[in-house]
């Protein structure tokens, strides 16, 4: 099994949208370092404080100002159409710093799109292999038919898995200077890197069961667009239209069990699943994936290929 | 013991609005040990169905096949590694090499760099094999479909169509290497559509037609069965020829403006040359008319009048 998934793994990486993602992801987050490096700035957080209070106090006495004229028969003016006769000047007041705290929380953000990329790499993966026929010249060197499709469903979820932490990696790396030089590391002690590791250790899991979903999705329909298409329908239809009219189903849905699982919540907030649990969201998502990758194993064990 | 064994092989698809077509019909066939054995059939005769279903690629709606004793649908794995096969144009990772594309695959048998690198000098693909696949011809992953096959060193080649979309030269290496490869003791059990190259590389062979197997044996025997059908002479005068023999009760015709053929068996070789003699007519060559195995084939496909002379 080493054999076939060592094998899998390399072809996978070796696709040309693998390398495209990379660079893609690459360029991107580089770009986003610099950008965020050159719109933050060490700032004295005592001084933008002491600035912020002399700005409200000069806004207070303008409203003060304007305030005491109201001609008779009027309301008085409300603070927004005052606000905009006071000309204050508020430089000095942004706090410009990049916390080094601040970090766990755009990367969580991050898993997001990082788990729609593992979605169409893992129907990818497979949905290439039904055209290319590479399946076929598979299957006459090992012609174990479930071990084949589980062995190529896992090496889409380990190249998911792994493109996810290069892609965390270097979003921290390319931020790391920010924090360092224009923010501050308070607040970064050991429960903060227990938070962190929570983050990824749990994007990590989401991406490698959302790139099995979209490897079962595909290996049934036989091309990528069949996930892709199955993916976007179930979104639109299934989370929108069951989710708003039959509240009690959406612990059964999957968005709202991955807001609960990537944030870490219990419940997830208001997009989330009301008394659901991160372990309880965690396993129905791995069971899902699972249960799903075996169904996708039963129909190809009976399916002739071409 | 045979290698390949079917037994009543039958295959149908079911299509929309409950249609089914039978791709294979009943094949029954037996290849033995060693030498190249040419499976041959026209274009839907069930010819990759039948290699599908050997393989384990597609599961048949009735009978059994059986590779090297194993059963094809149940423990196909247990001979895979003594199997090397080829079904149509190969699948592989475009964007690998063909040595990565092979060392791939030969990590599942725990085959050497050292072997990868000896079946692609043996198909001529060493030059490019650093190259990645996306750029190659459609020969050349021919050719590295035939370096799969070989990888594994096996006892038994399943090839489908291997000469397809390779050029004279290209198709003529095949042809040495399949014959080389029976002639090791191998069995190569081949498919193919290019009849002069089975006739010149084949041991025995089966034909197949509208899913049955209509014919099998040695390529001499099913030659002999189609049978010669007449003798094809020439003499100075053509015209004059057909004449005289119409004459004697003959039937005779121009063949190509060239020589004569005389619809007679050949044992009666004499009674036509006394004819024309007799008849001041004197014959310049004179021999039975051969038949390729295309003319078999034909025949026995019921694709065509059945009249090529080779």
């Amino acid at each position: 099994m080493s054999g076939l998934l060592t094998g899998e793994v390399r072809r996978l990486v070796a696709r040309r949208m693998v390398k495209v993602l990379v660079l893609l992801a690459g360029l991107g987050i580089g770009l986003a370092g610099v950008l965020t490096f050159l719109n933050t700035e060490k700032s004295d957080i005592a001084a933008v404080q002491a600035r912020r209070q002399q700005v409200q106090r000069e806004f207070q006495n303008c409203f003060d100002r304007l305030s005491t004229g109201p001609r008779p028969g009027q309301p008085p003016r409300v603070v927004e159409e005052r606000g905009g006769a006071c000309d204050v000047d508020t430089s000095g007041t942004d706090d410009k710093r990049l916390p080094l705290v601040d970090l766990s929380d755009i990367l969580q953000g991050f898993t997001a799109p990082l788990v729609i990329v593992a979605w169409v790499l893992g129907a990818s993966a497979i949905g290439a292999d039904w055209q290319s026929r590479t399946l076929t010249t598979l299957l006459t060197w090992e012609p174990r038919r479930v071990r084949v499709l589980l062995g190529k469903a896992g090496a889409a979820m380990i190249v998911a898995a792994l493109f996810f932490l290069f892609a965390q990696a270097l979003l921290f790396g390319a931020l790391l200077p920010s924090a360092l030089a224009h923010g501050t590391t308070a607040g970064a002690d050991g429960s903060w890197y227990a938070t962190l590791a929570g983050v990824v250790g749990r994007g990590g899991v989401m991406v490698a069961v959302a790139a099995g979903i979209g490897f079962a999705i595909a290996s049934v329909g036989r091309n990528t667009a069949a996930a892709l298409g199955i993916g976007f329908a179930y979104v639109v239809v299934i989370e929108n239209v069951v989710g708003q009219f039959l509240e009690d189903w959406r612990r059964w849905l999957l968005l709202g069990n991955t807001i609960v699982f990537v944030s870490g919540e219990s419940g997830g907030g208001n997009e989330g699943v009301a008394g659901r649990s991160v372990l309880g969201a965690g396993i129905f998502l791995v069971a899902v994936s699972v249960g799903l990758l075996l169904a996708a194993a039963a129909v190809f064990r009976r399916r002739d290929v071409a | 013991m045979p290698v390949i064994e079917l037994e009543g092989l039958r295959k149908e698809y079911r299509r929309l609005r409950g249609r089914t077509i039978v791709a294979v019909d009943g094949i029954d066939l037996a290849v033995p040990e060693g030498g190249v054995f040419g499976f041959l059939g026209p274009n839907g005769s069930g010819k990759t169905t039948t290699i599908r279903c050997l393989l384990g690629l597609a599961r048949p709606s009735a009978g059994r096949c059986r590779l090297l004793g194993a059963d094809s649908a149940t423990d196909l794995s247990s001979v895979i590694a003594r199997v090397g096969s080829l079904v149509e144009m190969p699948g592989l990772s475009p964007g690998m090499s063909a040595r990565t594309n092979l060392a791939l695959l030969g990590r599942l048998d725990a085959i050497s760099g050292a072997r990868v690198d000896a079946v692609l000098d043996r198909v001529g693909l060493t030059e490019r094999a650093g190259d990645p696949v996306r750029g190659y011809s459609l020969g050349m992953r021919q050719r590295l479909g035939i370096a799969i096959a070989l990888l594994k060193d096996p006892q038994l080649l399943v090839l489908d169509e291997p000469a397809n979309g390779l050029d004279p030269a290209g198709i003529r290496e095949v042809r040495v290497l399949l014959r080389s490869l029976g002639d090791e003791g191998r069995t190569v059990f081949v498919s193919s559509h290019i009849l002069s190259e089975v006739q010149a590389t084949c041991d025995r062979v089966a034909i197949l037609a509208r899913g049955r197997c209509v014919a099998t044996g040695p390529v001499d025997d099913v030659l002999t069965a189609g049978g010669p059908r007449g003798l094809v002479l020439k003499v100075r005068d053509l015209a004059a020829g057909v004449a005289a023999l119409h004459a004697a009760g003959m039937p005779a015709q121009l063949l190509d403006g060239a020589a004569i053929r005389v619809d007679v068996p050949p044992d009666e070789a004499e009674r036509v040359s006394r004819e024309l003699a007799d008849r001041g007519l004197y014959v310049t060559e004179l021999r039975p008319q051969e038949v390729s195995l295309e003319t078999v084939f034909l025949d026995l496909t019921g694709d065509g009048a059945g009249d090529a002379v080779a």
